[in-house]
């Protein structure tokens, strides 16, 4: 970053998180009491996105009384998730794209390798195409498995090429060849032709955005990058040149799916790399709160409206997976490993066929919303189960801003369940209850079972608005070790951009015995990838002192398919492969259950990563302490271990202390979110003023 | 009985399929060979303390429906002897429920008080079983002694103490006995951990409403799929379907069926299905009545619980000696690929003028071959499964049927590997892969297109021939809907001047060209009732020619 002249001038820096409801804006503020973080909200605005961020950032201006110039004139560091890739994917409303491919190869992206999620949901097709097949053009040339060229293009193939890409008239070109992981001359050849021909075009070219092996999956990248290409970069240009006239003087940063941060410029030709933004900032509010809560390993869970997101830290790390998939079309991206499960507070509850209870998948989203809301919803969903149980305030829903109509939420269930079921209102409400949380631990523990964790030595952290309400219950039903919950648990997202870094994945695929990878040969290649990647952060706006690097590699044993990626440290020397391969058997073995130290390892992917630090916001302990202790008094509050409700008492967040403790049954009420402790519970404020929830001692 | 709270049922159904979710995902983590933690070619389900299967399993949809079976079987051969801790392996189609030698299946016993509560179970298809040809599948056996070794349930854990010797003894049997004995020992920790899950289950609900639940559940799913089947017009029914070779000589084989709908029953009788035959393409009882399970499942939707009672109104008529229950010692090793096709296509037909809105055009037949060689740099054996020269699927009255996609066996679920992986292990080259023109059924909704898939061999190559989808179409279409295109399967030293090859046996070749065109699915419903845009999207796509708009869809531009 540039130094700033004094402090004084540059005392903010602003994360914002483009949700689907609301624009999240978090903001610190250097005080002379030191760094204060706050909070504000806008209505998200899909259609043109950045109208939601300058009204969050006008209603931060306002609450400080300044102006929306002088704020952004004064802001050091400004970190956007961006939606706006996510969104053309959902609504497959990209550029129309034209893919050249190796002549015979034009249908990897189409054949998909015959991926079908569920095996069972036979009526479903496969997702459309993102280039129909008439924009699908080969060319005539060949890559061997070693990296030989067999056959370089013509060039009268080429000017036929152009032709055919003129007549279908798209905005964007999508290049990915054989083997070109391998050696990527042709498709450079391929490349630089068409860019001469074609100088107004968005070109995405496979082995720039990612040299790895795997013709569908890196087709398939390629295209999303030029499918979301022309309109991301369109939006982030608009936006910044925005940003800029507004009196930014900072170059800003975008979140990726990795989790880190990146300038505006390097996301131009690769956008796919934001494709996920909007959720990953939550791995470093993962990681971040995994620090101060004192666990290393955490369950990060985001509960809103319509679903979950749930990510896993291990060592204060977030957990990252290299194949993702948005609305079923893959990319290999490094990307925050991030599980979506459809339970939400919009969640529907509804009596099956056979006469059972279920609760989801599909939501009444916020619009009609749930049946209290008064929007017209009228199937029943786990935010009226937990209104008609008591566990909800109706007039304290979102700090009082939207009132909740018990009226409605008992009709719903009662015609929807409880007369079909013949119980009670409030049993009913109870069933729905039970079945939501026993939804969001099965898929905690498939997330478990899948990546060998034990989850009684993991602590829950809450995040978003509706997962207060469900936390203590999952826990208990998995035993972990216990549940966190920040204060700022409803913007986790936005909070997270502030503790984000400057990152830059790439991935190269050699596929070779380990013990035939020459060292030098090896750590050449990755000093010239440390070049690259050190530019892309320079222009970023990050100071050469800030950057590190780090490697991974991707092992298995000779004559499997699944890799394991272990750390590979640099500099790249002999006893630095072999410490790796070391990593790797015991990895096969902790996941596995088995290793065969003597079997020949290979080596396929290796993912260098360039992280430029940023300053983040330091977590300040509170010590201030207030002498009085205000509830909301109690009122009833069903469990289902009791058969009458349970007069509960109903404590208001902002007025508790740090060391403060509050027992089970009770209810929390903060302003974008309440939680819910049951028996047994124990909350106590931690010197954020953050709560950890575990169980009473007896 | 009390009245069982239902919330009790829904929520111990989906804790019971998950159960069987978490056995398949520690096979998957533990197992050795490629076959299962790639292609996931096994399955893991529980079944109650008699064998009625009682959670969705996981897995290959062909592996399960009958996998109770193994369980009755296993019951009746050690009665009292089974104990707390013993852990059972069996494979034999005659004597112990399997469905075919090359799939292993581990059980284990859960108890609690003494008693057996349950059954956890995981079926994989092995990486080898011995025989006659390496890779599970010979096409010359004429016995099942040819075909692999044959294991009755045997206590391969007893008392939670392994008995070596016997995983040795059936490890020994076949070509890779390390992968195999790792294997069978990821099996063992898969269902560990089941019978694990299923005792907490049991403490959760309490011992004695876990019997109750597991009745509740089947019921459950009885009742769901009763109504659905209410919704078929009682009367009988009959389909059938052939395979054009016997496996040893072009006589064709017809598999009959008449299914007979009375109220929410079905009875699906093979009478007119004719007798055992020589070859591997027989159908044990237990394959047979998966089959039959799988074809009313998907004929329902797929969207049906997938339980023991969800087959309770299903009664199978499979005379002994016919093809679908052959005597021993018949071999049957390729039955979970054929007849499996013509027992779910003769089924599916037999529905085709009662419900025709439920029922799936055929699926074409894969037609390619497995190859094996010596690597050129003296490595030592390759065996080549040609996963991306698959057939296209049938349509549905919904959808178009899928282009390219893994077989019916396992509903389109096996994923094929990339070209490029491929080219990095195998000694091969790829010249195309890439959609068939015209190769789909024409209907409202077209069938899946097969590809031309060709692959250069750079050393000299075996192939076990196994041409179903050649000479005739085999993925028939429905309600006026055509049939997708048969396939060809050619070879020789480049591709112009390759040669056709047999639809059986075995054939060799130099380095050296393979090339696989593979069959289409069946198109469902009138082709001139296809929606206009999608004739001409298929038109401009290259998928059909300008004579098959015009003359098949009546579309001209």
């Amino acid at each position: 970053m540039t130094p700033a002249k004094t402090p004084e001038a540059k005392r903010f820096k602003i994360g914002i998180d483009v949700g689907g409801t609301f624009t999240d804006l978090s903001i610190v503020e250097d005080t002379e009491s030191g760094p204060s973080l706050s909070f504000h909200k806008a209505l998200s605005t899909p259609d043109d996105p950045s109208v939601g961020v300058f009204d969050a950032l006008n209603v931060a201006a306002q609450e400080r009384g300044i102006s929306r110039e002088a704020l952004l004139s004064q802001t050091r560091f400004l970190g956007l998730g961006t939606t706006v890739a996510t969104n053309i994917m959902v609504q497959r409303q990209g550029a129309d794209v034209a893919l050249v491919a190796t002549r015979g190869f034009r249908d990897a992206l189409s054949i998909r390798r015959g991926i079908r999620e569920d095996v069972w949901d036979i009526r479903r097709p496969h997702p459309k195409e993102l280039v129909p097949r008439w924009n699908r053009f080969t060319i005539e040339e060949r890559v061997d498995s070693k990296g030989n060229v067999l056959l370089t293009p013509r060039a009268d193939e080429l000017d036929r090429l152009a032709e055919e890409i003129k007549a279908a008239d798209v905005e964007a070109i999508a290049i990915c060849l054989f083997n070109s992981f391998l050696n990527h001359e042709n498709e450079t050849m391929v490349a630089d032709y068409l860019r001469r021909v074609f100088p107004n075009h968005f070109i995405s070219v496979s082995t720039e955005l990612i040299p790895r092996i795997g013709e569908y999956e890196r087709t398939s990248t390629t295209v999303i990058n030029a499918f979301v290409g022309p309109k991301t970069a369109r939006y982030l240009i608009q936006l910044v040149t925005a940003l800029r006239e507004a009196g930014l003087q900072q170059e800003p940063l975008i979140m990726q799916s990795n989790g880190g941060l990146v300038g505006v410029a390097p996301l131009l030709t690769a956008p796919v790399r934001a494709v996920l933004s909007g959720p990953a900032a939550g791995g470093s509010a993962a990681a971040s709160w995994a620090e101060i809560s004192g666990a290393d390993d955490v369950v990060f869970f985001d509960m809103g409206g319509t679903s979950i997101d749930i990510l896993v830290t291990e060592q204060k790390n977030a957990n990252h997976k290299d194949v993702t998939a948005i609305e079923g079309y893959h990319m290999v991206v490094p990307s925050i490993d991030i599980r979506t499960v459809g339970t939400g507070g919009g969640t529907i509850a509804r009596v099956d066929p056979g006469g059972l209870l279920r609760v989801g998948p599909d939501s009444a989203g916020s619009v009609p919303g749930p049946a209290s809301y008064g929007r017209g919803g009228i199937q029943p969903t786990v935010t009226d189960a937990n209104l008609v149980l008591g566990r909800l305030s109706g007039d304290q829903f979102m700090a009082g801003k939207m009132p909740l109509d018990m009226h409605l939420a008992r009709q719903a269930i009662d015609v929807g369940i409880a007369k079909k079921q013949g119980v009670s209102v409030e049993q009913s409400a109870l069933d729905i209850i039970r079945i939501a949380n026993e939804n969001m631990a099965a898929s905690l523990r498939i997330v478990a079972a899948e990546g060998g964790l034990d989850l009684r030595k993991y602590m829950l952290v809450s995040a978003g608005g509706a997962a207060g309400m469900h936390v203590s219950a999952i826990r208990r039903m998995l035993g972990m070790a216990g549940v966190y919950i920040p204060l700022q648990a409803s913007v986790a997202c936005s909070v997270g951009m502030l503790l984000s870094d400057i990152q830059r994945d790439q991935v190269i695929s050699i596929v070779r015995p380990i013990s035939e990878i020459e060292p030098e040969e090896l750590q050449e290649r990755l000093e010239t990838e440390a070049g690259q990647a050190s530019a892309e952060l320079l222009e970023s706006g990050c100071t050469t002192d800030k950057i590190s690097h780090r490697c991974s590699v991707e092992l298995r044993y000779v004559g499997q398919v699944w890799n394991i990626s272990v750390p590979l440290d640099l500099p790249v020397t002999q006893s630095a492969l072999d410490a790796a391969t070391v990593r790797f058997h015991d990895r096969h073995k902790k996941l596995y259950h088995h290793d065969h130290r003597d079997q020949s390892v290979e080596l396929v992917n290796i993912q260098f990563v360039t992280v430029g630090n940023t300053d983040k916001i330091e977590w300040r302990e509170i010590t201030s302490v207030k002498d009085v202790k205000p509830t909301r008094g109690e009122r009833p509050v069903w469990f289902a271990w009791s058969d009458t409700p349970v007069d509960t008492k109903v404590f208001d967040g902002t007025t508790l202390q740090p060391g403060d403790s509050i027992e089970g049954p009770a209810v929390i009420e903060e302003k974008t979110t309440s939680v819910l402790l049951d028996r047994g519970d124990l909350a106590r404020v931690d010197s954020f003023g953050n709560y950890v929830v575990t169980v009473k001692e007896k | 009985m009390e009245r069982i709270d239902p919330t009790d049922i829904s929520v111990f159904e989906s804790k019971l399929n998950f159960v069987s979710r978490e056995m398949g995902i520690v096979m998957q983590r533990a197992s050795r060979s490629p076959i299962l933690n790639q292609s996931h070619d096994f399955s893991c389900y529980v079944c109650d303390g008699v064998g009625n299967l009682i959670s969705q399993a996981d897995g290959v949809p062909i592996h399960t429906g009958g996998g109770g079976f193994a369980v009755e079987r296993l019951i009746e051969y050690w009665r009292d002897e089974i104990a707390d801790g013993d852990v059972f392996l069996l494979n034999d189609p005659y004597v112990a429920g399997g469905n075919h030698l090359p799939d292993f299946t581990v059980i284990q016993p859960v108890f609690e008080r003494g008693r057996i509560l349950s059954f956890v179970c995981g079926r994989a298809h092995q990486v080898d079983i011995g025989g006659g040809m390496a890779g599970t599948y010979n096409p010359n056996a004429r016995e099942i002694y040819h075909e692999g070794i044959r294991i009755p349930p045997v206590k391969i854990v007893k008392a939670g103490t392994q008995c070596r010797d016997v995983i040795y003894l059936v490890a020994l049997n076949t070509r890779f006995p390390e992968m195999v004995s790792a294997d069978i020992q990821a099996m063992i920790g898969a269902v560990g951990v089941g019978s694990q899950r299923i005792n907490e289950l049991v403490e959760e609900f309490g011992y004695d409403m876990f019997e109750p639940l597991c009745g509740a559940v089947l019921d459950y799913a009885e009742a769901v799929v009763r109504k659905r089947i209410e919704e078929i017009p009682d009367g009988s029914y009959t389909g059938r379907d052939l395979m054009l070779n016997d496996g040893f000589s072009d006589t064709k084989v017809t598999i009959a069926v008449t299914i007979t709908v009375d109220g929410s029953d079905l009875h699906v009788d093979f009478t007119e299905t004719g007798p055992q035959i020589d070859s591997y393409k027989n159908s044990s009882y237990t394959n047979t009545c998966s089959a039959v399970y799988l074809a009313v499942a998907t004929l329902l939707g797929g969207r049906i619980p997938l339980n023991g009672g969800s087959y309770r109104m299903i009664r199978i008529s499979a005379p002994e000696g016919s093809l679908v229950n052959p005597k021993e010692p018949a071999p049957l090793t390729f039955c979970t690929h054929h007849p499996t096709y013509e027992i779910v296509h003769a089924c599916w037909r037999a529905f085709e003028g009662a419900v025709p809105e439920m029922v799936s055009a055929g699926w074409g037949k894969p037609c390619h071959p497995v190859s094996s060689g010596q690597r050129p740099d003296g490595s030592g054996l390759f065996v080549l499964f040609h996963m991306s020269a698959q057939p296209g699927a049938g349509a549905l009255s919904c959808r178009d049927g899928f282009d390219q996609i893994g077989q019916l066996q396992s509903l389109g679920a096996i994923t094929m590997p990339n070209l490029e992986a491929y080219e990095q292990i195998y000694p091969v080259r790829f010249l195309s892969h890439q959609f068939r023109i015209d190769s789909a059924g024409a209907g409202q909704f077209r069938g899946g297109s097969g590809v031309e898939y060709s692959v250069e061999f750079l050393t000299a190559s075996r192939h076990n021939l196994r041409g179903e989808g050649v000479g005739a179409p085999t993925g028939f279409g429905v309600v006026r809907g055509t049939a997708g295109q048969a396939g060809l399967v050619t070879a020789g030293s480049t591709r112009e001047a390759s040669e056709e090859l047999a639809s059986y046996g075995e054939a060799s070749m130099e380095a050296g060209v393979l090339t696989v065109v593979s069959p289409g699915g069946g198109g469902w419903g009138d082709p001139k009732d296809r929606d206009r845009q999608s004739v001409l999207d298929d038109l401009r796509s290259g998928m059909i020619s300008l004579e098959c708009a015009r003359d098949v869809y009546g579309v001209s531009e």
